[in-house]
């Protein structure tokens, strides 16, 4: 359908066609990211001020863009409490260690009914399906008793934590996974953690080779790049993968798609795509990584400290202090801001997220004040 | 004839400049690890210099060259020259985020992952008619990441791709779809057109070029403040602010000009409501349609 002309403002902003020559990817996408020279800029922009072609391309890219929380999500209203008085804040802060304590107390003896298994980074921990640990985290030590009677002390000193559950009927569903994990030699500590996540991630690659043939195996040779810096005895088969891929690509046009593309295979490759780790850094930034330690932070305009991150599937809260709590349903590529009913009039900090079902989520805070939703985070009591 | 004295050293002194600003940025590049020494540096910084700045002054290609992404520059080149732990290291970092934009920008699985197979191709270079293979990596010049790059050739190759399929769409299928081929409009639909036209012509000429793309975007591609947002990396309420303060100001002055062309209050309030160009409806793809790509800068 031909624009109409009718309207001066339309019509005189569509006379001026482009001028000149089209700005290329990397102009566009350093405009994008702010990092152009100011000459450069106004060049870029008074292009793209009569090219339509290039707003085009500038806004499919932008719309592409993992980050795009940054720019499009409103930010949680900033409720600035009385308590923030100086004088208030140390005896407030002595209240909280008291609560705090408290709450961990409760905590504990209400951990031990929870039945959830948990994982780490996304890879499953070597766990007896029968009887999974209530809570796992990365960076602490193997045993789970011991770090559930430390859990507050660690949520204060030691913000890098992460915490993924997994659903029951999941979890029965990996069984051959952890079967196969639990032929690794004990070993004591985060070596023993490392070696688990080691077998288990290859015993999810095999699988997954199997289940999605011979485009499987081009994605799960990308994921090997991963596994070498967890294990070296892996460099000589991920070298080979690496060859094949190379090969692919070299071989023709259609690497990575030399299967007949539909719906079915599309999901699974979706599903293929190497799941990201997760990690609060020491500066309670929150961070994603595909592998290779290259982490990227994500919630970037967050100011606040986050305390806490809980995976259920692709579903991926975050929460912190100030009442912070975010929530992403694709692995953190688009997040929104959740907001909690106030309560006691004051903002709290989130240190623990429980995912016992994708509808059913509970936030506690560090002086013990719980939320929970019963429809997937739309309604708070 | 020699060559001024004082030119030459003012030269060799930039040069100096230059290349001690470059050697400055060959650690945090990770060249070494793909072999690549500080002349091979030298050289691809070089070419990024001349690219984008042959004529600039020496601040502003030193500002260039301390804003380059120099360690994804050298991936690319380490990539496109061959080298196995460059592909590793770009598969690893990149595949992911290629495939997820291009299922992001297509808005479908099967063409996602068409674009990204083809891209990728691409990128790893096809050889041309004397044998050499031409990698599109080559073309990258980290001004921006890798990954935006990446991104932004996608939509580059998605946007064409759209262009070309519209145009393949026959008369039959259009009529199916309900396309009409009425006669065009009068260019003078509203009454008073040519003072309006006039003053909308006289303003619009002297806003900026930023304000000018946001006019565009907003009412000529019916882009949401959101979607302008994310273009320029800001938040959503500043782009809202600075439209409300750019439209306020475009109808003071067109008014202004309406009445210095004699025209009354009443009547310039009038014909400013049909200036109201949010109803308009604007075919995004036939925008598309009329301009042509003439090259790059």
């Amino acid at each position: 359908m031909k624009q109409s002309q009718s309207n001066p403002l339309q019509r005189e902003l569509s006379r001026t066609s482009a001028t000149g020559l089209h700005p290329d990817a990397d102009l566009l996408s350093a405009f994008a990211e702010g990092t152009l020279l100011e000459r450069e800029r106004q060049e870029v922009l008074t292009h793209l001020a009569s090219c339509a072609d290039c707003r085009e391309v500038l806004s499919a890219a932008a719309a592409a863009a993992p980050a795009s929380f940054a720019g499009t999500q409103a930010a949680p209203v900033r409720r600035r409490s009385w308590l923030r008085h100086p004088g208030l804040l140390w005896a407030g802060a002595a209240a909280v260690v008291v609560i705090a304590a408290t709450a961990g107390i409760m905590y504990q003896q209400k951990a031990g009914l929870e039945k959830q298994t948990t994982v780490a980074s996304n890879e499953l921990v070597k766990q007896p399906a029968q009887a999974p640990a209530p809570v796992e985290s990365v960076n602490g030590p193997a045993q789970s008793e011991k770090k559930n009677a430390e859990r507050h002390d660690k949520a204060k000193e030691a913000p890098a934590r992460l915490q993924a559950r997994t659903p029951a009927p999941q979890a029965a569903m990996r069984a051959p996974v952890m079967q196969q994990s639990a032929k690794v030699e004990p070993s004591e500590g985060p070596e023993q953690q490392t070696a688990d996540r080691l077998q288990n991630a290859q015993a999810v690659q095999s699988q997954g080779r199997s289940q999605q043939g011979s485009e499987g195996q081009l994605i799960a040779g990308a994921g090997k790049q991963s596994l070498n810096a967890l294990k070296s005895e892996q460099e000589t088969e991920a070298q080979s993968r690496s060859g094949q891929n190379q090969a692919a690509i070299a071989g023709s046009g259609a690497a990575f798609g030399s299967v007949e593309p539909s719906s079915a295979m599309a999901k699974a490759a979706l599903a293929d795509i190497p799941r990201p780790h997760w990690r609060i850094n020491p500066a309670g930034q929150a961070e994603r990584s595909f592998g290779e330690g290259n982490w990227q932070r994500v919630l970037p305009d967050e100011a606040a400290k986050m305390r806490v991150i809980s995976v259920f599937d692709n579903d991926v809260w975050i929460g912190g202090e100030e009442s912070r709590l975010y929530r992403s349903s694709d692995n953190g590529s688009t997040w929104r801001a959740v907001v909690l009913p106030v309560k006691d009039g004051r903002d709290h900090t989130l240190v623990h997220i429980g995912l016992a079902a994708p509808q059913r989520i509970t936030v506690e805070a560090a002086d013990g004040t719980t939320w929970t939703s019963a429809d997937g985070g739309a309604t708070w009591k | 004839m020699l060559p001024e004295p004082s030119a030459s050293i003012e030269d060799g002194a930039q040069r100096s400049a230059l290349s001690e600003a470059t050697a400055q940025r060959y650690d945090e590049s990770g060249a070494a690890k793909y072999g690549i020494n500080l002349e091979h540096f030298e050289q691809i910084v070089a070419a990024v210099v001349a690219r984008y700045a042959n004529d600039a002054g020496e601040p502003e290609k030193l500002a260039l060259v301390a804003t380059l992404r120099v360690e994804e520059l050298v991936l690319a080149r380490a990539c496109t020259a061959g080298i196995e732990a460059a592909w590793d290291a770009f598969l690893t970092r990149f595949r992911a985020p290629l495939y997820e934009a291009a299922y992001r920008i297509a808005r479908n699985e099967a063409t996602g992952r068409e674009l990204a197979d083809g891209l990728y191709a691409e990128l790893y270079g096809m050889p041309n008619r004397e044998g050499k293979r031409v990698a599109k990596l080559d073309y990258y010049m980290g001004r921006g990441s890798l990954e935006g790059w990446l991104r932004t050739v996608l939509a580059q190759q998605h946007v064409n791709r759209f262009r070309a399929k519209a145009k393949d769409v026959s008369l039959d299928e259009q009529v199916e779809a309900g396309a009409s081929f009425a006669a065009a409009e009068p260019e003078s639909a509203i009454e008073g057109d040519d003072v309006v036209g006039r003053a909308v012509a006289q303003t619009l000429a002297e806003v900026s070029a930023e304000e000018r793309f946001l006019l565009a975007s907003y009412y000529l591609d019916q882009r949401t403040l959101a979607d302008i947002a994310r273009q320029l990396g800001v938040h959503e309420s500043t782009i809202s602010r600075k439209m409300d303060r750019l439209t306020g100001t475009l109808r003071k002055r067109i008014r202004k000009r309406m009445q210095a062309a004699g025209m009354q209050a009443r009547r310039c309030d009038e014909l400013l409501e049909q200036l109201d160009v949010r109803d308009l409806n604007i075919d995004v793809a036939a925008n598309l349609g009329q301009e042509k790509p003439t090259g790059t800068f």
